[in-house]
């Protein structure tokens, strides 16, 4: 539980800090061929500064435990960095297939590390200032702490609420109908963000969308949770990213929907330790003509049982596509058993494909896989998805949980799950229900 | 061994009473504190003898419909050349009489013969918990169900609060008999009464029940209840559960199971499980059972649409010379194997694969464990019935699983091992 970690990785790196900063510092000078400003600063721009900012901000991958926004906060940390890059743990990309194929597929080149492991060899010199590159520009410094920009609609759940003091672990879901002065009318969206506003007290948030139909009575469908609370928009949890949909390819919002907004709080119970929290969803309209109606489901097994003690145990699930597909992203969920996932396709011709390997799955990092463009899969095809779990002792003193249960399907974090995640689209012109498979 | 859990209600001590019909007088119940509490109550019962370390003589059988269970433990000492089962089972007597069998449990929805709510109604504020007897008037059985009083009883007395307080009393329940149909079956008989729960549809059932030379039976189907009418609710607070580390979630991860299975379970007398669950509501409409009809020699059964047929059992099973042991998986740990049909020759074997929870399309042969041979029928009346698995008690000892599909039926027996 990554929640639970963070203060570890921090007191680990300072460690590291503390036994390495001096030779560090010994060895430093600005006449060195890498330099910060020179040669760093670009690679951590592109390839760090997006979750290696100010802590708490909670954006969508914003869970960082150190900020690298200038050399001096960089520095400190520049032997932790060299080893990471050179192990290639940083930056954090669990898949090892396929390649090139998911748009946030992260990774340095050879001559980027190279670089880097030069820098610190250099004795990590910051260089001259007038080397640098113009500082990023975050879209969320402008746009309200949106990510993906300046939302069209936010939609705030009407009251606060305090996660007491108490509280270990949490599930609960909140719902909200809109108004016709919150949302008038129907509308496309294309994108989505959420922010939970409990920090990292915060394991996941999912979103909801259910269309008013009058044969259902609002509160009783959203007192159900997220089992009647309709079309899931995404969910969240650290490591994932806000989405923001290809041109033409669109979720319908409509007026008068009610939107559950699912949460799962876990901390460390005792006093202070509460929080409040008021989660909010933001969309962005899509104004041009929308082809391809988004759907975001998950393709389960939830009937299964953990045996104790084992270390690589498979749970499996299946979907067999009911009309052609679009296939958008994958997000392999578990907890803090899992330890890996593929999703693979048999296609009607019997070809097989893999989709998705994560041979390290890391529940810390739930990390959402978009594909750069969508993958079209015809009727018929089959999209399997194995995870495997370790419930060993050996993993259960690391993430903390107890090897002798057997878990099955739960919401809390020393539960299990076996879902994987995926987002497609349908053409609308070719559904003929829904466009759900 | 880790302990059964979950399927069956504490024991009840086994009584065989002989006498006269009808002479009963029942206590006036009183039903409190239930709502949705006794629906997860009934839903997910506690484990008898083997949770208790008890041992009584009953044994036990339960199936479980979209998550709706019903429950029978009956004795399993009776014997039907005593003279006090002779009396009930004998014709020639004449007389009328009776004998406690057992008793039933199961979710509110539950409706056997009389017994039970009927489709609309509200939900009825307990299950139909009642003991069973045997009885049999001339040429006509039945099963005469007797309210068991409600435990809440103690703490209604004790003055705690309820959310139920303001509600009404509940009427006291009275007997129901459930009639049952008998035919004599002189070439299957069993010295020890037997209960079988057979699934027919994917709401609906059959009691059955083999002694002496007698079998009976008794459908029963889960109502579709009312809905309670609920607040207009637009905004704020939903459902939330707050759990500490050490919460015992296991009824939340069976209430998981049973949202996407079936399940059958028998149970021995000294309380170990053997469980079965299937698919739920895989027709024979679905394209798998279209791609059953068409299995080549050698070919795996594969369910796109639902998980393997999964067993666990407490115990291990043998059949012939092959033994299902328990601890596949784990030391200590109940056996847990998928189940695969396969097609071989003319016949059909059953292969039991490690990976207990694989889906229906992902048969591992490097994790086969075993594999038996199936006796296989292909007709009947029913044409449409959609996949079902379950346990037939044959005799003491030994079990049978019968798996169906459409017209096909696979049966194939263990015995099991102490």
């Amino acid at each position: 539980m990554r929640i639970r970690i963070r203060p570890l990785v921090v007191l680990t790196a300072m460690a590291v800090l503390t036994v390495l900063a001096a030779p560090v510092d010994a060895l430093a000078n600005n006449e060195a061929d890498v330099t910060y400003y020179r040669d760093v600063l670009p690679i951590i721009q592109n390839n760090c500064q997006t979750c290696h900012r100010e802590d708490d901000l909670n954006l969508g991958g914003v869970i960082a435990p150190m900020s690298f926004m200038s050399y001096a906060e960089t520095r400190p940390w520049a032997r932790a960095i060299a080893r990471k890059v050179e192990a290639r743990e940083m930056p954090p990309w669990f898949a090892s297939g396929p390649k090139d194929v998911f748009s946030n597929e992260r990774g340095l080149t050879d001559e980027e590390i190279g670089t880097l492991v030069r820098w610190v060899e250099a004795g990590a010199p910051a260089g001259e200032t007038a080397d640098a590159p113009e500082p990023h520009q975050f879209v969320e410094n402008t746009s309200g702490g949106w990510s993906l920009g300046t939302p069209d609609f936010v939609f705030k759940l009407d009251e606060p609420y305090f996660i007491d003091d108490e509280v270990y672990d949490l599930n609960i879901s909140f719902f909200k109908t809109l108004t016709e002065t919150e949302l008038p009318d129907d509308v496309w969206v294309r994108g989505w963000e959420f922010k939970t506003g409990a920090g990292s007290v915060a394991h996941h948030m999912c979103g909801f969308l259910r269309a008013p139909d009058p044969d259902v009575d609002a509160g009783a469908a959203a007192e159900k949770g997220a089992a009647a609370a309709g079309q899931l928009l995404t969910c969240i949890a650290e490591g994932a990213e806000a989405v923001m949909l290809p041109d033409g390819y669109g979720l319908r919002l409509e007026a008068g929907s009610t939107i559950t907004y699912n949460m799962h709080f876990h901390k460390l119970p005792g006093e202070g330790s509460g929080v409040t929290t008021q989660p909010e969803i933001a969309f962005f309209v899509e104004n041009r003509p929308v082809t391809h109606r988004v759907i975001n489901d998950s393709i389960g097994n939830t009937g299964f049982e953990l045996p104790p003690g084992v270390d690589n145990y498979r749970i499996g699930a299946s979907r067999t596509l009911e009309k052609d597909t679009y296939v958008l992203t994958y997000w392999p969920h578990g907890h803090l058993r899992t330890k890996a996932a593929r999703y693979t396709a048999t296609y009607p011709d019997g070809r097989e494909e893999l989709l998705l390997d994560v041979p390290g799955y890391d529940q810390g990092w739930q990390e959402t896989y978009k594909l750069k463009e969508p993958k079209l899969m015809p009727k018929g095809t089959r999209i399997d998805v194995s995870q495997w779990y370790d419930n060993s002792p050996q993993r259960a003193a690391r993430y903390d949980f107890d090897p002798n249960l057997t878990p099955g399907h739960g919401p809390r974090t020393d539960d299990e799950m076996a879902l994987g995640f995926i987002g497609y689209a349908v053409e609308i012109d070719a559904e003929s229900t829904e466009g759900e498979n | 061994m880790q302990p059964a859990r979950d399927w069956f209600p504490p024991s009840v001590p086994a009584a065989v009473f002989v006498r006269p019909v009808p002479v009963m007088h029942h206590r006036r119940l009183r039903l409190f504190p239930i709502g949705l509490v006794a629906g997860l109550v009934l839903l997910f019962p506690h484990t008898g003898s083997a949770q208790t370390g008890e041992q009584d003589t009953l044994a036990r059988t339960a199936l479980a419909l979209s998550a709706r269970q019903i429950n029978v433990s009956y004795d399993s000492t009776l014997r039907a050349d005593d003279p006090a089962s002779r009396a009930v089972l004998d014709a020639a007597t004449g007389e009328a009489a009776e004998i406690h069998l057992g008793r039933l449990e199961g979710n509110r929805a539950l409706r056997i013969g009389p017994l039970g709510p009927e489709a609309g109604d509200d939900p009825p504020r307990s299950g139909p918990d009642h003991e069973l007897w045997l009885a049999r008037s001339g040429s006509t059985w039945v099963l005469d169900a007797r309210p068991i009083p409600a435990e809440e009883d103690d703490e209604a007395e004790s003055g705690t609060e309820t959310d139920d307080a303001d509600e009404p009393e509940a009427e006291p329940l009275e007997p129901v008999q459930i009639p049952l149909t008998h035919v004599v079956r002189p070439d299957d008989t069993s010295d020890t009464p037997l209960v079988t729960l057979v699934p027919s549809g994917d709401d609906s059932g059959e009691l059955m029940l083999l002694w002496g030379e007698h079998y009976w039976s008794a459908d029963f189907e889960f109502i579709e209840l009312a809905r309670r009418p609920r607040p207009e609710r637009t905004s704020n607070i939903g459902p939330a559960s707050s759990l500490t580390r050490d919460s015992d979630t296991s009824a939340r991860w069976r209430g998981a199971r049973l949202g996407t299975r079936n399940e059958t379970v028998v149970a021995t007398p000294t309380g170990e499980t053997i469980q079965v669950l299937f698919q739920k509501e895989l027709g024979t409409d679905h394209r798998d059972f279209a791609a059953l009809e068409s299995t080549a020699d050698g070919e795996i059964v594969e369910l796109s649409g639902g998980a393997a047929i999964r067993l666990r059992s407490e115990v291990s099973l043998r059949s012939g010379d092959t033994l299902i042991p328990t601890e596949n998986l784990a030391p200590n740990f109940p056996g847990s194997y998928a189940l695969w049909l396969q097609a071989v020759g003319d016949g059909w074997r059953l292969v039991f694969n490690h990976e207990a929870d694989s889906w229906g399309t992902q048969h591992d042969p490097a994790f086969d464990a075993a594999e038996i041979d199936l006796t296989h029928v292909h007709g009947g009346a029913t044409t449409d019935r959609p996949l079902q698995a379950y346990w037939v008690p044959r005799r003491p000892g030994e079990v049978g699983l019968v798996i169906h599909w459409g017209q096909h039926t696979w049966t194939t027996d263990f015995t099991i091992e102490n």
